[in-house]
C-alpha cells in the first residue's frame, strides 16, 4: 500500500509503505495513526531533499533493521561507505547538510550515518586553513588564542 | 543557506564519532564554534605518556579534566598526574609496556587516586607492579559501579580475598598471565 508524503513546499510524493518506514518517524506515524491513506506532512523537508531522501530509502529497501552497534571505542567504526552511497552523497555542500539534518529528523540512521562520514572524509587531512576553506568559515580566533589552543593540545598531532 | 555551523550539537557528536585525535585537533582550531564543539571529543578519552611519544603535561591534563571520560595511565607517569581530579571517568586504564622504570608512583598515591574515583565503570590493569591489599579493598567496597575488570599482573597473598570478590561482582572479567 502506498503512502503520500508531503514536502514542506507541498509537493506529493507517493511511496510504497516499506519504503516510507525507513523513516522510523513515519513509521511511528503510521503504527499510531493505523490504517489511513491521509497524507503524511513533513513540514521540515523541502522536495528537492525528499526527492534524495525516498531515491535512499528505495535502493536500501531491503536491507535489514539496523542493530545499534555497541563498541567500546566508537573511533574505531569502519569509515567505509558503500559504492552507491558514495555516489549518492556527491552533492554539493548545502544538499549534503540539508540531507544529514532531514535523516535526522526523520530519523533514518544509516544515512545519517553515511551523512556523518560523508563529512568526516571531508575534514580528514586537512589543517585548520583547509577545514576554513572546505566550509566557509571565518577563523575568529586571535593569534594568541590559537597559539594557546595549539600549545594545549599539541600532544594530539600525532595520534 | 544550510552551512556546517546550522548542523545541531548531537550531529557533530556523530562526525567526531568517525574522526582521529589528529583530525579533531584542527577542528578545534578552525573558529570558536567547533573548538567548543569539538575539545570535549578531543578529551574524551586519553592516553597520558610522561617520557615518550607526545607527551601531556601534567597542567595542561588537570585543566581540561573535566572533560575526560576515559583515561590509560601509562606506568612510569609520575605522582603529580595522581594527584588529578577526573569528575567523569568511567574507564581507567594503567596500562603500557616500559622496559625501565624511570619512577614509580608510590602505590598509596593509585589508592588515593582509586578512592577518589568511584564511578569508574570499567578497569584495565596491566602495570607491573603489585597492587597493595588496600588498593583492592577501596576498589572492591567503594567502586559499586564496577562492571568490567581485566586484570594483567600479580597478587600478594593478602589481597587475595578483596581481589577475589571484585572479580565476582564485576559483570565482565578477563584474567591473563
Amino acid at each position: 500500500m502506498p503512502v503520500i508524503l508531503v514536502s514542506s513546499d507541498n509537493q506529493d510524493f507517493k511511496v510504497d509503505k516499506e519504503v516510507a518506514e525507513r523513516s522510523i518517524l513515519i513509521k511511528n506515524m503510521l503504527e499510531d495513526v493505523g490504517e489511513s491513506d491521509s497524507p503524511i506532512p513533513l513540514p521540515n523537508v523541502t522536495a528537492a531533499v525528499l526527492t534524495k531522501v525516498i531515491e535512499y530509502c528505495e535502493h536500501h529497501r531491503n536491507d535489514p533493521v539496523q542493530v545499534p552497534e555497541e563498541t567500546d571505542d566508537p573511533r574505531k567504526r569502519s569509515n567505509d561507505i558503500e559504492e552507491w552511497d558514495m555516489k549518492f552523497m556527491q552533492v554539493d555542500q548545502e544538499m549534503l547538510f540539508e540531507i544529514i539534518l532531514a535523516a535526522n529528523y526523520l530519523d533514518i540512521k544509516p544515512l545519517l550515518d553515511v551523512g556523518c562520514k560523508t563529512v568526516a572524509n571531508i575534514i580528514k587531512g586537512k589543517t585548520p586553513e583547509e577545514i576554513r576553506k572546505a566550509f566557509n568559515i571565518v577563523n575568529d580566533f586571535t593569534p594568541e588564542e590559537e597559539a594557546q589552543i595549539k600549545k594545549e593540545n599539541e600532544w594530539a598531532e600525532d595520534r | 543557506m544550510t552551512t556546517i555551523l546550522d548542523l545541531p550539537d548531537e550531529i557533530h557528536l556523530l562526525i567526531a564519532t568517525n574522526l582521529h585525535h589528529k583530525a579533531l585537533f584542527a577542528l578545534i582550531r578552525v573558529c570558536r564554534s567547533f573548538y567548543s564543539l569539538y575539545l570535549g571529543c578531543l578529551w574524551s578519552d586519553l592516553t597520558v605518556k610522561q617520557f615518550t611519544g607526545n607527551i601531556i603535561l601534567e597542567p595542561v591534563v588537570r585543566t581540561n579534566a573535566h572533560l575526560v571520560e576515559a583515561i590509560t595511565f601509562s606506568p612510569s607517569l609520575s605522582l603529580d598526574y595522581y594527584t588529578i581530579d577526573f569528575p567523569r571517568l568511567h574507564t581507567l586504564r594503567l596500562q603500557g609496556q616500559l622496559k625501565h622504570y624511570y619512577c614509580e608512583t608510590p602505590l598509596v598515591q593509585k589508592t588515593q587516586f582509586v578512592r577518589r574515583h568511584t564511578n569508574v565503570r570499567t578497569l584495565i590493569y596491566q602495570h607491573k607492579d603489585v597492587i597493595s591489599k588496600e588498593l583492592w579493598e577501596v576498589v572492591g567496597t567503594e567502586w559499586t559501579l564496577l562492571e568490567v575488570f581485566h586484570f594483567l599482573g600479580d597478587i600478594t597473598h593478602d589481597a587475595l580475598d578483596a581481589f577475589w570478590r571484585i572479580c565476582s561482582q564485576v559483570q565482565e572479567l578477563r584474567l591473563m598471565g
